[in-house]
């Protein structure tokens, strides 16, 4: 009976905490079903009078959101193949192969992911310029084929986690390093792999500063780009913001929902292992 | 060095050329130029011009620098500890055999999956002084809400707890830490007739430890490159009271195209984050407790 | 006559030169563009023009473009002291010179000072609005005041505006905008910056600029016509409250009369007041085509640039109605003048007699517009007081355009 008693208080705090950070979303829902002339009323309606589904449709034909939803789509996608390839193949060597200078490069590819952004953005910036890559899809998608340093980081942990055997037999049967890794540490590390798929998939169909910098024309706009733009152009539509913030934070929403072991999974290895 | 080591340490080496190239190119190389380019005088439409330490010394002269570095400093001394009390505290409750477990982390960890842009709209619908929500509810309570975004006193306050909504990351990792603790420590503490607070202060936070000096680098680094944000919803204002550090150095970089003095700024800010790391680093050493010293 | 055509064509055969074209218009607003250079194009054929149209970031667009060598050939551009800074554009003066069929006299003079830098013309005029105020007709009607008269004083201004504001509506909303303040300070004998744009002393903290500014922020401070800038933002903007009926004034260019004709808002526009005997000065927003020094094939550049600012290009934008002609006798022939809402348009550019600000110096943005509207924001937001801060301020960078000249 204690026991039960004693639950109350944290699922009360549970409810109420939830409660608060389920009421933004909620009224983002409730604002994107509104009339124009509904936005702006006090006392603020919570369930609108009528349910306006074409907010939807005005919000995402306005500006061309099915280019900027290509465009991300394209953005996302290569960075992906990316960084998957880099991360892995890059994981692989400072997990399995010996040579010299290892730890070292290592401490420093750890102490590369303490560096703040600003300090490379300008030169890299001019560089891409001087290439002709500004307004171009380049610059977003080609540094991921170089490996990221957290990435690299995660893979490896899991690396680690293969046992030396299984090298040790493959090698005996006269295997080169390479075909270990294509053969049987890529298959092994699967899981890892679609974690990594997933969180880069969500950093990058996020990502802000990147695009700003580096679109230009509103052709190549991605969606976080596309509506910024658009509430500058239509700074009191909330009605059309909220519908059009709803569609482009839905990718991200729904892939969390269907893989929420891996990524929590994978959230979680970052913080342990110290 | 025997052959088969040679042979490996080539292969080691060819794996990891995709990094190494990648670092030259867009690590080592960029900060190097960086370096360089603060000492110059560069807008884009001119050759760069050197100038020695001028921008350095513009600099210190420039009111919107310190502003900026005002602004990111309040943000970041209150946002972190703010969010890892939250995280904490909401990963204690969630660590206590709830049923719905999955559902109530859900919705805890949903808002972090949010493109920053999205986010930052809702709560600028949010905040809006006469219809928003947030002024209603108080409102609701006597309060006459400030005009939050509109405010120069009100307007940090307001993206602070925006970043609450933000910690489901943290709550994670917190979880994670805590499942690790071993249930034998509080087993024996509750044969010594310890209560809950003490069970806390002393077998929760130490074995924890780790988890937030963790939790503090990364956190600290991270609030002090806050951009979209300040970008989205006040562009610096009202009267530079949000005017962030990252999006100060924005400004220069690619609004006005002073390619030099931003990257004098983003060199300070590189020197400063480097110090703030390195002070947690040293202030670890006494209240950090690592697995192997508690087991002794 | 074989003979000749024989040899015409063993003559130089022209090749294809293609340029390119960059503008800010975009939709629907690009229509009456392409309709234009469709016809330049049936009319040379040799020539191929590239239409890229750049509604987001153009001045980042032009700018990288030129750091980088590319930018188009012929273009939309309005900051002219920066490009013609770093020698980007080409003097224009020379080639309408030796032009039979357009002058400079084609196009009215004042708005000519928003495209020309010391008396050398960058650029040929394509889209104008000058600054007027709009009233609402029929907030005008309840609160029976009579509709105001051309020759208006800042005084007859300001009490009408205090008739017009009662609980959710206000008179009129004052924008801490140094643009916008320009024609309010310049129509009371004041200015931000001297003539040739180096200094503030003298001009920015002046009794006349300082009168000017301290009459506008009253309207938010004291008489509290105007709105607080957190419930214009809440409200949307001065437009929006305009069109929703809550504001009886509203100081602003031709851009919103599209949106008004198509509500049933009964609207008048007017020149804007001026202070009692003094004169009125107003202000202009303007943009002209430019050809960038860049291009390879000025000739044809030059062909491409008159043939989107003569005065088949203005007849096409005004009939579309996007735009007035920037040519008098264009003007005239349409019959803007006599057109009740477009007439304060077309009387307001003969007022616009002082260059603005911006033009005269490629440093306005940075070294004097920054402090100054954070100046006037401080004024709004932090009540503070006029007169010192303007003093302060014409001080403060004073003082930083002496360290730049360095």
């Amino acid at each position: 009976m204690r026991r039960k008693l004693n639950k109350f208080p944290i699922y009360g705090l549970l409810v109420m905490g939830s409660a608060l950070f389920l009421v933004p979303l909620l009224w983002m829902i409730s604002t994107s079903l509104k009339a124009e002339g509904a936005i702006f009323v006090f006392p603020p309606q919570w369930i609108p009078k009528s349910l306006h589904w074409e907010n939807y449709k005005t919000a995402l034909t306005i500006l061309p959101f099915a280019t900027f939803f290509k465009n991300t789509c394209i953005i996302t996608f290569f960075s992906l193949v990316g960084t998957l390839f880099s991360s892995s193949l890059v994981a692989f060597g400072f997990a399995r192969l010996r040579f010299p200078g290892r730890r070292v490069l290592f401490m420093v590819l750890l102490g590369t992911m303490m560096i703040p952004y600003p300090v490379t953005l300008i030169p890299m910036y001019i560089l891409f310029n001087r290439l002709g890559w500004v307004d171009t899809f380049l610059p977003l998608i080609v540094p991921s084929f170089f490996g990221s340093a957290f990435f690299i980081f995660l893979l490896r942990q899991y690396y680690l986690s293969i046992p030396l055997e299984l090298d040790d037999a493959a090698r005996i049967d006269g295997c080169g390093s390479f075909q270990i890794f294509y053969r049987i540490h890529l298959p092994l590390i699967k899981p890892a792999l679609i974690t990594v798929a997933i969180l880069n998939f969500m950093g990058t169909w996020n990502d802000f500063l990147g695009p700003l910098i580096y679109l230009q024309s509103q052709e190549h706009y991605t969606l976080a780009l596309g509506l910024n733009i658009f509430k500058g152009m239509y700074s009191t539509d909330w009605n059309l913001l909220m519908a059009a913030s709803l569609v482009i934070l839905a990718p991200t929403v729904i892939l969390f929902f269907f893989a929420q072991k891996r990524i929590i999974g994978g959230i979680a290895l970052t913080g342990l292992k110290q | 060095m025997t052959r088969r080591e040679r042979r490996e340490a080539i292969e080691g080496y060819i794996a990891i050329l995709p990094w190494i190239i990648g670092f030259i190119v867009f690590m080592a190389g960029p900060i190097l130029a960086s370096f360089l380019v603060s000492f110059c005088d560069w807008s884009i439409l001119k050759p760069a011009r050197w100038i020695g330490t001028q921008n350095y010394g513009t600099l210190v002269s420039d009111p919107l620098f310190w502003q900026s570095l005002k602004v990111t400093f309040i943000y970041a001394i209150v946002s972190v500890p703010l969010g890892l009390g939250t995280a904490l505290a909401v990963a204690l409750l969630l660590n206590q055999k709830v049923k719905g477990l999955a559902g109530f982390r859900t919705i805890f960890y949903l808002p972090s999956v949010m493109p920053l842009v999205a986010v930052s709209l809702v709560w600028m619908w949010i905040y809006n002084p006469k219809f928003g929500i947030l002024n209603f509810f108080l409102g609701k309570l006597g309060i006459s809400g400030p005009e939050w975004l509109q405010s120069t006193t009100w307007v940090l306050p307001a993206l602070i707890i925006m970043s609450l909504w933000g910690i489901g990351g943290g709550m994670l990792i917190f979880l994670a830490g805590l499942k690790n603790i071993p249930f034998e420590l509080y087993e024996a503490a509750i044969v010594d007739g310890a209560n809950s607070w003490q069970k806390f202060r002393s077998i929760t936070l130490p074995m924890l430890s780790p988890t937030i000096f963790f939790l503090l680098v990364m956190g600290t680094i991270g609030s002090f490159q806050v951009f979209t944000q300040a970008f989205v919803m006040t562009e610096g204002g009202p009267l530079n009271a949000s005017l962030f550090y990252v999006l100060y150095l924005y400004m220069q970089g690619f609004r006005w195209f002073h390619m030099g003095y931003a990257s004098s700024l983003s060199w300070i800010l590189t020197l400063i984050i480097l110090l703030c790391t390195l002070i947690i680093f040293k202030s670890s050493a006494a209240w950090v407790y690592y697995e192997a010293e508690v087991k002794r | 006559m074989m003979g000749v055509v024989l040899f015409t064509c063993q003559g130089k055969k022209p090749s294809r030169v293609k340029l390119r074209y960059m503008t800010w218009d975009s939709a629907r607003g690009l229509e009456p563009e392409r309709r234009i250079i469709e016809a330049f194009e049936a009319n040379h054929p040799h020539i191929q023009v590239k239409l890229e149209p750049n509604p987001q970031r153009y001045e980042d667009k032009i700018l990288t473009s030129m750091a980088g060598g590319t930018p188009p050939d012929v273009f939309l551009w309005w900051n002219f002291p920066k490009l013609v800074k770093f020698g980007g554009l080409v003097d224009l003066t020379p080639y309408l010179e030796r032009n039979p069929d357009l002058s400079a006299t084609n196009y009215y003079r004042n708005i000519l000072r928003y495209t020309s830098i010391d008396g050398k013309i960058y650029g040929l005029p394509k889209d104008f609005t000058p600054r007027v105020i709009f009233y609402n007709k029929a907030l005008f009607d309840e609160a029976k005041i009579p509709y105001p008269t051309e020759d208006w004083t800042w005084d007859d201004f300001l009490q009408i505006a205090r008739k017009l504001t009662k609980g959710d509506q206000y008179g009129f909303c004052a924008v801490p905008s140094t643009y916008n303040l320009q024609s309010w300070v310049w129509s009371n004998g004041g200015d931000f910056i001297s003539p040739d744009g180096t200094k503030a002393r003298g001009y920015l903290d002046s009794p006349q600029t300082i009168e000017a500014v301290k009459f506008y922020a009253d309207l938010y401070l004291k008489y509290k016509v105007s709105p607080s800038p957190s419930i214009r933002a809440s409200m949307g903007g001065a437009t929006e409250m305009f069109l929703t009926g809550k504001l009886g004034m509203m100081d602003n260019g031709r851009w919103p009369l599209i949106r008004l004709k198509k509500t049933d808002l009964r609207v008048g526009t007017l020149l804007p007041p001026h202070p009692q005997g003094k004169n009125l000065v107003t202000v202009l927003h303007a943009s002209g085509q430019v050809m960038s020094s860049r291009c390879k094939n000025k000739e044809e550049a030059w062909e491409l640039l008159k043939a989107m600012s003569d005065s088949f290009a203005q007849r096409r934008r005004a009939e579309a109605g996007w735009a007035i002609p920037a040519m008098p006798e264009l003007v005239n022939e349409l019959g803007f003048a006599k057109d009740p809402l477009e007439r304060a348009f077309i009387r307001a550019i003969s007022y616009a007699t002082v260059t603005p600000c911006f033009m005269r110096t490629a440093d306005w943005e940075e070294v004097y517009d920054r402090p100054i509207s954070q100046a006037l924001e401080r004024i709004f937001l932090l009540k503070a007081d006029v007169e010192e801060t303007l003093i302060e301020t014409a001080r403060k960078i004073d003082e930083k355009a002496a360290l730049k000249k360095r």
